[in-house]
């Protein structure tokens, strides 16, 4: 495997909201190198998008990074300040958001809004070459270049959803991180977003980071997945190993949990209880409320993360497979 | 017709006009569904699937009789008593209410906000007149309890914000079923909820239908959940039934071409399955006024002249209940 091109080391990202503070992502580390994909899967409130929006700093008001470390090839974007960030947003890293496509500004037409993204970053170029570097992108994502000059309204979801894409490509990132940027599509066009996602993917070598709650989705496009709960990272493996052995309970019961259309209809498990309230969360492992191999131990302790070799960290005291 | 069909659509339509210009002149009509024929036998679950735009819920609200028909004729029948639903009067609208409830997809707006748990549960009894005070009341315990609300009384008081989002589609399951039906439109009902809590709601919900013998029109956009709650299956395009049948004998050998999209544009939670890109072209669009010839043919990868020049397709039978409406396979 290449260097990697970002490394996440112990990063905690804390809101704070009336009646206390939340701390919606709590020590996570990753890393992700040129071309590869990681999936960050997890339900709402998990911090996946927490994880997102850290890495991008474009923290709300109420939010702040309290500790670790966002290296960049191996520049530290947490230590950076709105100012000296600036540069390297959109630049360096860049990101598709949820419901993206409810993100293009309805009063401007769309290739307008890409250029204005792209003159930003260089001063120096001029209308033409900007509106040939739109038809590039364009071309690259799958629409058709007189479609630039149409307003938001006038292109329908997929291809708005499109239209953002591209413009986060715009300035050649190393990095991009896709916040479920299918989720609002029909299956149809989701399925051909994602495939000229993930060729753009490969001819660029960029590394991406895909957050989705779709375990399916997930395992399809990318090659390492971390899977988060409650702000934790419980488990990160390549995408084979973890379908084939997941260590952790949460991880096991999330695989169980979706139904597939293809191979025997089989009854799905269904986890009790609900997601925790991060405002009180539950002490030791985060997990342990649900959990059905509980021991004591998980009460008090939080586990530290095992390694079963090949990348495959599992944070758990009672992992699936083992007996004591 | 079947005596044990507990409903009997054929020929259902419904048409939504579209209305343009200073007078708001009626220039043409959505054909939201238009044509639609389907039963689904007692005690046995329909899974109606489509894309957004189909006429998915369309035909669920007509089926529960929140939409007047355009045209067309639904029969429901539960050995009691048979309704034509076209055309109901208002003292059979009472009674066919009480044997038919549908849960809808949001359950952060399906509840009032002011209104308790028990209010809201409550609320279809009071309507229907059943029982006394003290019935209802035990009633509606029971019925939280049933749907995995334990203990009740935790719950009886509380208002939908101090629940989670699987805790309200549990209390919208409540108030559908405290009236005893035996037929349930459910909308969408779990693609709100998160993953985990999924699950065991579409697991209660066939379990309750195991129950009580319910029969659900189970309308998703999610192949993989229609498999899961429905033994049959029927996919929807443009106002029209495009396939239907066993659920596992279309999932395995679906033969309209939309289908077969829509199969191979799933994704499939496992990493050693590779997928063919699905063969389709464009998107859906609105069936305003849509030309007489099949509702697929712009985005078909096999149509030909036939197709062009002839009126949408019949539903075929291809053997043992499996339905197909395309002249090319």
């Amino acid at each position: 495997m290449s260097d990697p091109l970002l490394e996440v080391e112990n990063l905690t990202m804390q809101y704070s909201i009336h009646g206390g503070e939340v701390t919606a992502v709590e020590n996570v580390s990753f890393s992700v190198s040129e071309g590869e994909n990681l999936g960050i899967a997890g339900e709402s409130g998990s911090g996946k998008s927490s994880i997102a929006i850290s890495l991008m700093k474009l923290l709300p008001e109420n939010a702040r990074i309290l500790g670790g470390k966002i290296l960049l090839r191996g520049m530290d974007l947490a230590a950076l300040s709105e100012e000296e960030i600036r540069p390297y947003r959109g630049r360096r890293i860049a990101m598709v958001f949820q419901a993206a496509m409810n993100s293009l500004d309805p009063v401007y037409r769309t290739g307008d809004q890409i250029i204005e993204a792209l003159q930003n970053h260089n001063q120096d170029m001029n209308n033409t070459a900007a509106r040939a570097r739109v038809a590039e992108l364009f071309d690259l994502v799958g629409l058709d270049g007189s479609l630039m000059d149409r307003y938001p309204h006038q292109l329908s979801g997929g291809m708005r959803q499109r239209a953002v894409i591209a413009m986060a490509l715009a300035c050649h990132p190393d990095i991009l991180i896709a916040d479920e940027p299918t989720t609002a599509l029909d299956v149809i066009v989701q399925d051909t977003i994602l495939r000229k996602m993930q060729q753009v993917q490969e001819r660029n070598k960029l590394g991406m980071i895909y957050i989705s709650h779709d375990i399916a989705v997930i395992s399809e496009v990318s090659q390492r997945i971390a899977i988060m709960y409650a702000g934790r990272i419980m488990e990160i493996a390549g995408t084979k190993d973890m379908f084939l052995q997941p260590r952790h309970p949460y991880t096991s019961a999330l695989l169980n949990a979706f139904p597939s259309i293809l191979g025997p209809k089989r009854q799905l498990l269904s986890l009790p209880g609900e997601s925790p309230d991060l405002l009180h969360p539950p002490s030791g492992c985060r997990f342990h409320p649900r959990c059905p191999r509980v021991l004591d131990i998980c009460r008090r302790e939080p586990p530290p993360d095992t390694d079963y070799g090949n990348g495959h960290l599992a944070a758990c005291h009672h992992p699936v497979g083992t007996d004591l | 017709m079947n005596h044990k069909d507990l409903v009997t659509v054929s020929g259902l339509k419904k048409y939504f006009p579209v209305e343009q210009g200073m007078f708001r002149q009626t220039r043409c009509f959505i054909h939201a569904v238009d044509g639609v024929n389907f039963s689904i036998p007692v005690g046995e679950s329909l899974s109606l699937v489509g894309e957004s735009g189909c006429g998915k819920t369309t035909t669920g609200k007509l089926l529960v009789k929140l939409h007047e028909p355009t045209g067309g004729s639904m029969q429901f029948n539960d050995g009691q008593e048979s309704m034509d639903l076209a055309h109901l009067e208002r003292k059979s609208m009472r009674s066919f209410r009480r044997k038919a409830q549908m849960i809808f997809q949001d359950p952060y707006e399906s509840l009032n906000p002011r209104m308790t748990v028990f209010d809201a549960v409550i609320e279809p009894l009071n309507v229907q007149n059943i029982g006394n005070w003290a019935e209802r009341e035990r009633r509606v315990a029971d019925t939280l309890a049933l749907v995995g609300l334990t203990p009740p009384s935790t719950f009886l008081f509380r208002f939908p914000h101090e629940l989670s989002g699987g805790q309200r589609q549990r209390v919208a399951i409540a108030r559908a079923l405290v009236v005893n039906p035996i037929f349930v439109v459910a909308d969408e009902p779990t693609s709100m909820l998160d993953v985990s809590i999924r699950t065991g709601v579409m697991n209660l919900m066939l379990e309750l239908g195991d129950r009580f013998n319910l029969s659900y029109l189970y309308i998703t956009h999610d192949l993989a959940v229609a498999r899961y709650m429905g033994r049959d299956l029927a996919v929807m395009y443009l106002g029209k039934i495009v396939e239907t049948g066993n659920t596992e004998e279309v999932l395995a050998h679906g033969l309209h071409p939309y289908t077969q999209a829509l199969l191979s544009a799933v994704p499939v939670p496992d990493p050693q399955v590779k997928r063919a890109a699905a063969k389709i072209k464009g998107r859906i669009t609105a069936p305003i006024n849509p030309p007489v010839r099949c509702r697929f043919f712009d985005r078909c990868p096999i149509s030909d002249d036939y197709c062009l020049k002839n009126d949408h397709p019949p539903l075929e039978d291809k053997g043992a209940g499996h339905f197909t409406a395309c002249y090319k396979v």
